[in-house]
């Protein structure tokens, strides 16, 4: 699955054509080299963590992994579990849980601003997008840090507060009716 | 205003500056969390499995009830794996 996004070029004040795509050996070999230093560099939570093995794409059924391009170079990545997990605005429908979502960190806020905008929003609306094709009509759960609450309650996901299962990360998920608004906003081809 | 315009200028406003990291923070250890999702998928052979139940539990229960035990066992355990992998990745 794969698709033609549109993403925003900050400095340049330019809308740009990305491309949606499977994860590959060619993402995570930008991760390693262009996203990588700048984490190790930041004061991420958890620095502390020892690198002990090599990555590889996973074959993983349950499991869809994306990457966004542009220029080249990775902007974003994200996680898709498409099976395992239940509604709880709906009474266990199956929904797709985003188990991973992160933008690279120069498109990340910061004093200086990030590159390109409207990453995050991109991969998001490609979710529902895959929801609503495996028939769960845009039902989308996820787990979120709490720098990232402002965001997703803004999406106007439910935030259904701490799971202790998730190390108390808020549990947010989206209604299919605040679904079907957001991808009536959207214009993905594929 | 074009389809595209439109869905660039909401998505511009929602975001505004806005983190919108989802999951584990798992920062620069994506290496590590996929080898974990791997080995969480690969976790249990479910023909394995079925052989076992077959020969235990093959009179009692159906096949249908033998694929859902081994599917539903097979589900945990990945989950389990999944949520252990998850809790030393912060830890």
């Amino acid at each position: 699955m794969k698709a033609s996004v549109k993403i925003f070029h900050v400095k340049n004040q330019q809308v740009v054509n990305a491309d949606l795509i499977p994860i590959s050996d060619k993402h995570l070999a930008d991760f390693e080299t262009f996203w990588k230093p700048r984490l190790q560099a930041s004061d991420e939570q958890d620095s502390h963590w020892e690198w002990t093995k090599k990555a590889s794409v996973p074959r993983a059924p349950s499991y869809e992994l994306y990457a966004l391009e542009c220029d080249r170079i990775t902007q974003g990545m994200m996680i898709l579990e498409i099976d395992r997990y239940r509604s709880r605005l709906e009474n266990g429908r199956g929904l797709v849980y985003v188990d991973f979502l992160a933008v690279a960190p120069w498109n990340r806020p910061s004093p200086e601003g990030p590159m390109y905008k409207a990453v995050g929003t991109a991969l998001i609306t490609f979710a529902i997008q895959r929801s609503i094709d495996l028939e769960y009509k845009g039902r989308l759960g996820l787990h979120a840090l709490s720098k990232a609450h402002g965001f997703y309650k803004k999406l106007q996901l439910v935030d259904f507060g701490p799971d202790p299962s998730k190390q108390n990360l808020n549990y947010f998920e989206l209604s299919v009716k605040t679904a079907t608004d957001i991808i009536s906003k959207s214009d993905f081809s594929r | 205003m074009s389809t595209e315009q439109n869905w660039m200028n909401w998505a511009l406003q929602v975001e505004d500056d806005f983190e919108i990291s989802a999951g584990l923070d798992i920062g620069e250890h994506l290496g590590e969390y996929l080898t974990q999702l791997a080995e969480s998928q690969n976790c249990l052979n479910k023909e394995k499995l079925m052989a076992i139940l077959q020969e235990e539990l093959g009179s009692v229960l159906s096949q249908d009830d033998l694929e859902f035990i081994a599917s539903e066992t097979q589900s945990l355990v990945r989950e389990r794996i999944h949520e252990k992998s998850q809790s030393s990745a912060i830890a």
